[in-house]
């Protein structure tokens, strides 16, 4: 009993651990990425990144006021606090334009990601 | 002259009507006059005080300071006389327990009597300072003298009389009436003061708007008419509300008449708590019939955000044992942090009850349970193949031996560039006296195409398997499956609405469900 209750743990962890490697591999296999918020605008406007991948963002907010990217074409929602970044995970997508904004500040806070 | 006494005049009399209001809910009060007084004094000074540094007032607070501060001030009114209200009603019942008597012994109750002076002192600070502006500008463009004196006593002498009809119009009300009447017209007070701030902070863009303009009465009765002021002070009127004013404005009642109802009860815990959401919570369940909420929950969370929410179930089966059984919840929420966003919930049921005669009939629509939900995401959203979070609740029942609930749910969602697809791994079980013991477990489905903004079609599928260890044939297991379709009404309004057919026996042959939200920012 003993012996295959011990079996039996060691090969749950082999799985956990397989799978959490690869997710964690998975995860950290993209490039970085960074949007730099200030002024109440996105820089660079327009961000160009590969079809097909999953790409991590960086949202850098350097205004003191907290603004929130959002994108129903991206389907991301996030608030980022002033001065601060946070990462926003998106892809893999098709080719195309993908349209974002800054919800508290949408007359000056517009982007475009395109994928190529 | 004229123009001159008409302006002063309006102003005197919002003072005038606070004033009459207050002290018609104080009378009997003894030894208010000095309180009063001192009250009057320190506002004139106070007022003319402001109008002097005017200018740096304005200046301050990146030019924001003077709808700061009468947003201040009125927040500062508001408080007090809410207290105050809360106060004489609580001293009224514990009298009526105790000696079976109301009226002036009632008012007796209201100490310290400085409250009285700073209510007097804030509004008439607050009025005044606009006077004492006027005045001064007049006099600097050069207005004649003789004409600026006579006109601003013209106006003040009506206002005062004004006031003191309207005093004397309300102590005609018998004291029966009054506490009731004054409590009333207190609240409303209260509830346009609150308004009226958050009006100033709109302007200033301290808070956001909602609607900009939700009605649109300036042609009948403006503002600045004397109509629009007197109603303006009785009710809180104001001509072009914004949507936060109204809803503030209403919330404002609610919070009174809530503390109003449950200060200085008996300490009966529940029964203090269902009065708090039931004031709260029920304003804003527009209460519509339609029983265990068909929300698939997304394991994303949104923080700073506030959310109302009402929802609903509506049961449709040849059985009468099931049909017409529904069960509809209104909340509140907030997003905590990045993480973590909680919940709080009002569940009101209509259920099928036995005749004596062994038929069932439906019960009246009942508050049954209130329910603290909070929801924890795990993973950044998109980082791995799937997004997860966690769901956790507790219910507790209203009735005295009903038994509560404890659920969790682990909350999973994949989405692909046109499809949200989520699911719900759902286990629950009753905790308390004369409960099983047994643990039940359940599963939610929901596909959508993310078509619109507006509009995304979809289908659910829900099942109830009943308790985990036993095993249930099928059909005494809950299976329904149906479209649905979710997106945002308008801007901030949420949807969620579909129809579940039964595809077991045990479950009702249809089922409507609907949930709307509206999300607010801070």
């Amino acid at each position: 009993m003993e012996k295959q209750k011990r079996m039996r743990l060691v090969v749950y962890l082999i799985l956990g651990t397989c799978f959490w490697g690869t997710a964690l591999s998975w995860a950290t296999a993209q490039e970085p990425y960074t949007i730099v918020i200030k002024n109440h605008q996105f820089n660079p406007p327009q961000l160009i990144i590969p079809v097909g991948q999953k790409i991590r963002i960086t949202v850098d907010n350097q205004d003191a006021s907290v603004e929130e990217f959002e994108s129903f074409d991206l389907n991301r929602e996030k608030v980022v606090s002033g001065n601060k970044k946070i990462f926003v995970f998106i892809g893999p997508l098709t080719k195309g334009t993908y349209k974002y904004f800054g919800d508290f500040h949408q007359n000056t806070a517009q982007g475009v990601i395109i994928t190529q | 002259m004229f123009s001159i006494a008409v302006i002063v005049f309006r102003e005197v009399l919002e003072i005038s009507l606070i004033l009459g209001v207050l002290l018609a809910a104080t009378r009997g009060l003894p030894n208010r006059a000095p309180w009063v007084w001192l009250g009057l004094l320190l506002g004139m000074a106070g007022a003319g005080m402001v109008a002097f540094f005017a200018d740096a007032i304005s200046q301050a607070a990146e030019g924001m300071g003077q709808e700061m501060m009468n947003a201040t001030i009125l927040f500062i009114a508001a408080i007090l006389i809410g207290w105050t209200i809360v106060w004489m009603n609580r001293n009224a019942r514990e009298l009526t327990q105790h000696f079976k008597k109301i009226g002036v012994d009632v008012i007796k109750g209201i100490k310290p009597k400085y409250t009285l002076t700073i209510v007097v002192a804030l509004s008439v600070l607050r009025e005044g300072s606009e006077v004492v502006m006027f005045i001064y500008s007049a006099l600097v463009t050069g207005g004649k003298t003789y004409l600026l004196i006579t006109g601003s006593l013209l106006g003040t002498c009506m206002g005062m009389m004004a006031g003191v009809v309207i005093y004397y119009g309300l102590m005609k009300i018998p004291i029966k009436k009054v506490l009731i009447v004054t409590s009333w017209l207190l609240m409303l007070l209260v509830a346009g003061m609150v308004a009226q701030a958050f009006g100033y902070l709109s302007a200033v863009g301290k808070i956001p708007d909602l609607i900009p303009v939700v009605w649109d009465t300036s042609r009948i009765i403006s503002d600045g008419s004397l109509l629009g002021k007197i109603m303006h002070i009785l009710v809180g009127y104001t001509d072009r509300p914004s949507g936060i004013q109204l809803l503030v404005y209403f919330l404002t009642i609610g919070v009174l008449w809530v503390a109003v109802k449950t200060v200085g009860q008996p300490t009966n815990l529940k029964k203090n708590i269902l009065l708090m959401v039931i004031g709260l919570i029920g304003l804003f369940g527009l209460s519509h019939p339609a029983f265990a909420e068909k929300h698939v929950y997304s394991p994303i969370i949104e923080q700073g955000e506030i959310e109302f929410e009402t929802t609903g179930t509506y049961d449709l089966d040849h059985s009468k044992e099931k049909n017409a059984v529904q069960e509809y919840k209104n909340a509140i929420g907030y997003g905590v942090t990045e993480r973590w966003a909680t919940e709080l919930y009002g569940e009101f049921e209509r259920q099928p009850q036995q005749n004596g005669d062994g038929t069932t009939h439906l019960s009246s629509v009942k508050f049954t349970h209130l329910e603290w939900e909070n929801r924890y995401q795990l993973t950044e959203q998109g980082q791995y193949w799937l997004d997860a979070g966690i769901y956790f609740a507790y219910e507790i029942p209203m009735k005295e031996k009903d038994p509560g609930k404890i659920e969790g749910k682990i909350l999973l969602e994949k989405s692909t560039q046109q499809f949200t697809h989520t699911a719900n791994i759902i286990f629950n079980k009753e905790v308390g006296g004369g409960t099983t013991q047994e643990t039940d477990a359940g599963f939610a489905w929901s596909s959508r195409y993310r078509l619109s903004k507006y509009f995304q079609p979809g289908f659910e599928y829900w099942i109830d398997f009943g308790e985990i260890n036993k095993h249930r044939a099928f059909n005494e297991q809950h299976h329904q499956i149906g479209p649905a379709f979710y997106g945002f009404l308008m801007p901030h309004v949420k949807y969620d609405i579909g129809y579940l057919f039964g595809m077991s026996k045990a479950a009702p042959a249809g089922e409507l469900k609907w949930i709307l939200e509206y999300e607010l920012r801070f």
